[in-house]
């Protein structure tokens, strides 16, 4: 099923955020929903909850566990959760050496879930290129880049040109139309970008509050206008996905190894 | 055309048997009973045929009332009774003649529909927009010309001109910070028309669009004009309606004014609609476009009258050229706020008519078809109401005090005779005209203005020469509520005249010794009174001023918006209302309101508009907020969606006139004269009583 996927050439554009509140726009309009985090920094987590000591993911047992489905935490709702848990130096060096050596590592893990019938992936990464993301290259229907809405992103715009960001659709994040910086980059960034630019996210208070209170930016404040904005590029990926909600097909019920060990909070 | 010819000829002798033939009062009363009634059933029938038969019955049944006045009423028994029965005859035969007008009028009016442009837009003309200002506060014209710029139209083909007669230092950089020309002129003269004039020696533009310096145009304006125009190359004028966003003093003043199709829909409906059918719609001063080929030929807007507009428009006619009226707001305006300031303005318009009347008779000179020459001549006719409305209103008076008889007949012969004429003109003009104006209301806007005006169209009419354009102040306010005895002074001293003479008659109803034909009269005479009384205490709470605060228009439209906190957090919301001044909007999270707004972006159509603005009001739904000051450029996006829309001004029509529920209303205007004055001075009372208790206390 759909695997859309955030990653960008720069880090603190935003992914984990835009990953997060996507994952729970999409699950408002009727998906269920996936969100994985694939960065080792493990903190997708925090914004569905899951407390700073919690350190259970799949990668610490990912050259072992054959199918990673088992690690699937689920914070309530459509809404379920594969972090990467704590893991120790040694082996995410040889979790990394795995999957340069063997690139069906990463595809076996995740079979079953992409694999599941109806449920929509949305996938964080690690910022710049890494072995992960390589491995997860063939795999993505939509890659979705966040730049922010600032002079050195906008010196980024002739690397988005060449692999791995070619062939994605680009976010404006922390926009602000009071700014004339802010106003500008983005005038530019239209241009350059046209259609492949699907959205803007306004530089919103309420997203450093929602997260502190470990919910998403629409729970938090749903009059929000990030929330918003995260909404309305959620439309955007899931008419680019030709994902269509109402049209009557009957989704079983998710059913998954591990899924019992539903997170209790 | 045989046909049209036999029916001709079987309908006048006809009606020359109803005018003519004598009745006695018994046989004239079953007749015109019979009349009456028997159009009422068939006017249940909605359509155009019954209403110009209708039409037709109610011109004879008038015209045998007036027939009837001429050969059996006029024969008096003294000097004074011989004047005022005269009088009385001429302001009915006044009323007559402008009833035949009227009907003429509106015979036909021609619903124009707006003709769209040509696809080629190179085939599209030149235009240049006049904003004539003299004295006017820049903070009105301001949002005239931002609104003007807003207008669709190709920019190389549209040129905007501010004619300033105030040559006023700010007007100039307001210009040329907006991007508009600007003009002045070394002298006044001529007023607006030859600031209009001065201005076409300046410009080029094949057609030129007046917009009053308050009139601020939709973004359609052009385009829904200029179509006629490039369709017929003889058509010279289009007008379109002068709308107004702010109350006038009836719709403010009066209890129920804001439920009666405004004073201005009538003329702005069925009656240029219908000079239109006749090629005869004439020109309004603002909201008009003009073919300049047309002006240059006449030598210029006309300088010789003070309403330049409607005698442009005559001039231009007499050449052969064609004028036209779309009856859709395309522009709206501010109406006059002070019932001194209308009194004012409706003087100049009945002096200016007046004058063209004397100085160019439609009648008379070249070049007008007969309906052109008819419907100018009603215009111009109309105006001259003022003496005949006081002669009806003061006319009972004569019996009642004196005993003195003006019409020559028994009251029963009378009533039968004048009552079908009134019912039915009533109810064929309820008819014609109920959407666009109310039945009876039509005599309180005239006897609002009656005594002011006579005087001055009196001495114009002998005088037509004489006399100065006055500009119309528009634009104040008004903070406290006030009556405005100046300018009904004469309106009370003849209503206090009625109210004695009705006691006083009613008095001397059934005394002993009186013959009862006199008791007839004198009901008939009391009646009147009370009719003429209601009338002019209706006309008379119209000076009862009320306050007049809010500033600006404000129009429900839900707009999304951001709204910035200080703190960093942007909601986002949508606006309840807008207005220019400041906007309404919804409590986008009650765990912020508290919280400091200090910017809000309209995310509008054309783009996103930041715009500072200060928290008012608050409550757990709405905010209620207002800009800081805009700078002009954003003003100019705020324009486009507040004032400039499309459809900005296109409102419900109103609901069909019932002349019943037409006088009630009137009756509630005066009960609530006198209810609502004397609750204010209860109020004003217990205030002071209040306010003198607390000294006390505070003193002690």
């Amino acid at each position: 099923m759909p695997l859309i996927c955030l990653h960008s050439p720069k880090g603190g554009a935003g992914k984990t955020m835009l990953t997060a509140n996507l994952a729970s726009a999409f699950a408002r309009t009727g998906n269920k929903v996936l969100a994985i985090d694939f960065d080792i920094q493990n903190s997708l987590r925090l914004h569905f909850g899951v407390p700073l000591t919690d350190g259970r993911g799949f990668a610490a047992s990912a050259c072992e566990v054959d199918d990673w489905s088992q690690f699937v935490l689920s914070p309530g709702g459509p809404l379920f959760l594969l972090p990467y848990g704590e893991i120790a130096p040694e082996r995410q060096r040889a979790f990394e050496k795995r999957l340069e050596a063997d690139a069906e590592r990463l595809s076996r893990g995740l079979e079953k879930l992409i694999n599941y019938p109806g449920l929509l992936i949305v996938a964080d990464m690690p910022c710049g290129s890494s072995p992960l993301l390589d491995a997860l290259l063939p795999m993505i229907d939509l890659s979705i880049v966040p730049l922010l809405a600032d002079t050195a992103s906008l010196a980024l715009l002739p690397v988005l040109d060449r692999e791995p960001w070619q062939g994605s659709v680009y976010v404006i994040n922390q926009s602000n139309n009071a700014n004339q910086i802010s106003r500008d980059v983005a005038t530019i960034m239209e241009q350059r970008l046209g259609a492949r630019l699907i959205g803007a996210v306004n530089q919103d208070e309420c997203v450093r509050e929602a997260l502190a209170r470990q919910q998403f930016v629409f729970d938090y404040s749903p009059a929000s206008a990030a929330a918003f904005d995260i909404d309305s590029i959620a439309n955007k990926a899931t008419a680019l996905l030709g994902i269509t909600i109402g049209d009557g097909v009957v989704q079983k019920p998710l059913t998954m190894q591990g899924i019992e060990s539903v997170y209790g909070l | 055309m045989m046909k049209k010819f036999l029916l001709f000829c079987l309908i006048i002798p006809v009606a020359l048997l109803v005018i003519i033939t004598p009745m006695e009062s018994e046989k004239q009363a079953l007749f015109g009973a019979a009349v009456v009634i028997s159009l009422l059933i068939i006017g249940r029938i909605k359509n155009r045929a019954i209403t110009l038969t209708l039409m037709l019955v109610s011109v004879l049944m008038s015209t045998r009332y007036l027939y009837f006045r001429v050969t059996q009423t006029l024969h008096f028994d003294s000097e004074i009774e011989a004047l005022l029965g005269c009088g009385l005859f001429l302001a009915e035969l006044y009323i007559w003649i402008m009833l035949l007008l009227n009907y003429f009028q509106i015979l036909w009016p021609l619903e124009r529909k707006i003709t769209p442009m040509p696809a080629d837009v190179s085939a599209w003309p030149t235009v240049d927009i006049y904003i004539p200002t003299y004295n006017e506060a820049l903070e009105m014209v301001r949002d005239t010309v931002l609104a003007a710029q807003c207008i669709d139209y190709p920019e190389d083909k549209l040129n905007i001109y501010l004619l300033d007669d105030g040559k006023r230092r700010e007007f100039a950089t307001f210009a040329a910070e907006v991007g508009v020309g600007y003009i002045t002129r070394t002298n006044n003269a001529h007023a607006k028309a030859g600031n209009l004039n001065h201005a076409m020696t300046l410009t080029q533009g094949e057609f030129i669009c007046v917009l009053d310096c308050d009139h601020v145009a939709t973004r359609m304006f052009l385009q829904s004009t200029l179509g006629p125009f490039i369709e017929d190359p003889k058509l010279a004028l289009l007008q379109t309606p002068h709308y107004f966003y702010s109350p006038d003093p009836f719709e403010r003043n009066l209890s129920v004014g804001r439920d009666i199709p405004n004073e201005g829909a009538l003329f702005y409906g069925p009656i240029q609609q219908g000079n239109d059918n006749w090629n005869a719609t004439f020109f309004c001063g603002s909201c008009a476009i003009i073919r300049r080929s047309a002006l240059e030929e006449i030598g210029g807007f006309a300088v010789e009258t003070v309403t330049e507009d409607a005698h442009t428009a005559l001039k231009m006619q007499r050449r052969g050229w064609k004028s036209a009226f779309l009856a859709i707001p395309l522009a709206a305006g501010l109406a006059t706020e002070r019932l001194v300031i209308h009194v004012i303005q409706r003087t100049r318009w009945a002096r200016g008519m007046t004058q063209i009347f004397r100085v160019d008779n439609p009648l008379l000179g070249r070049g007008l078809t007969l309906p052109q020459r008819l419907c100018y001549l009603s215009a111009m006719l109309y105006f001259q109401f003022a003496l005949p409305r006081i002669v009806f209103i003061t006319a009972p008076l004569a019996y009642l005090f004196f005993g003195l008889n003006i019409i020559h007949a028994p009251a029963s012969m009378i009533f039968a005779y004048v009552l079908p004429h009134l019912l039915l003109s009533i109810y064929v003009n309820s008819r014609m005209n109920g959407r666009y104006r109310y039945s009876f209301w039509g005599e309180i806007y005239d006897l609002v203005l009656a005594f002011h005006i006579a005087l001055p169209t009196l001495v114009t009419m002998l005088y037509p020469k004489g006399g100065n354009f006055n500009v119309t102040d528009k634009g104040g306010l008004l903070n406290e509520g006030f009556f405005d005895f100046r300018i009904v002074r004469p309106h009370l001293i003849v209503a206090i005249l009625l109210a004695v003479g009705i006691c006083y008659a009613t008095l001397r109803i059934g005394l002993p010794g009186q013959p009862p034909t006199d008791t007839f009269v004198l009901v008939l005479n009391i009646g009147w009174a009370t009719y003429s009384l209601i009338f002019l205490l209706a006309a008379i709470a119209v000076a009862r001023e009320t306050r007049q605060v809010r500033k600006t228009i404000r129009i429900d439209v839900s707009v999304p918006t951001l709204v910035r906190y200080s703190c960093g957090a942007v909601l986002r919301t949508t606006t309840a209302d807008l207005s220019m001044g400041g906007c309404c909007i919804g409590m986008p999270d009650q765990q912020y309101n508290h919280g400091h707004i200090k910017e809000i972006e309209l995310l509008l159509n054309s783009g996103a508009v930041n715009l500072p603005v200060e928290t008012v009001s608050a409550d757990s739904h709405f905010i209620r907020l207002k800009f800081k000051d805009i700078p002009v450029l954003r003003r100019r996006e705020l324009v486009r969606v507040v004032l400039a829309r499309a459809d900005a001004w296109l409102k419900p029509p109103k609901k069909p006139d019932n002349p019943f529920r037409s006088l009630f209303t009137i009756m509630r205007c005066v009960f609530d004269l006198f209810w609502l004055n004397w609750k204010n001075r209860q109020k004003k009372k217990a205030a002071e009583q209040r306010l003198a208790a607390a000294l006390k206390e505070g003193g002690s």
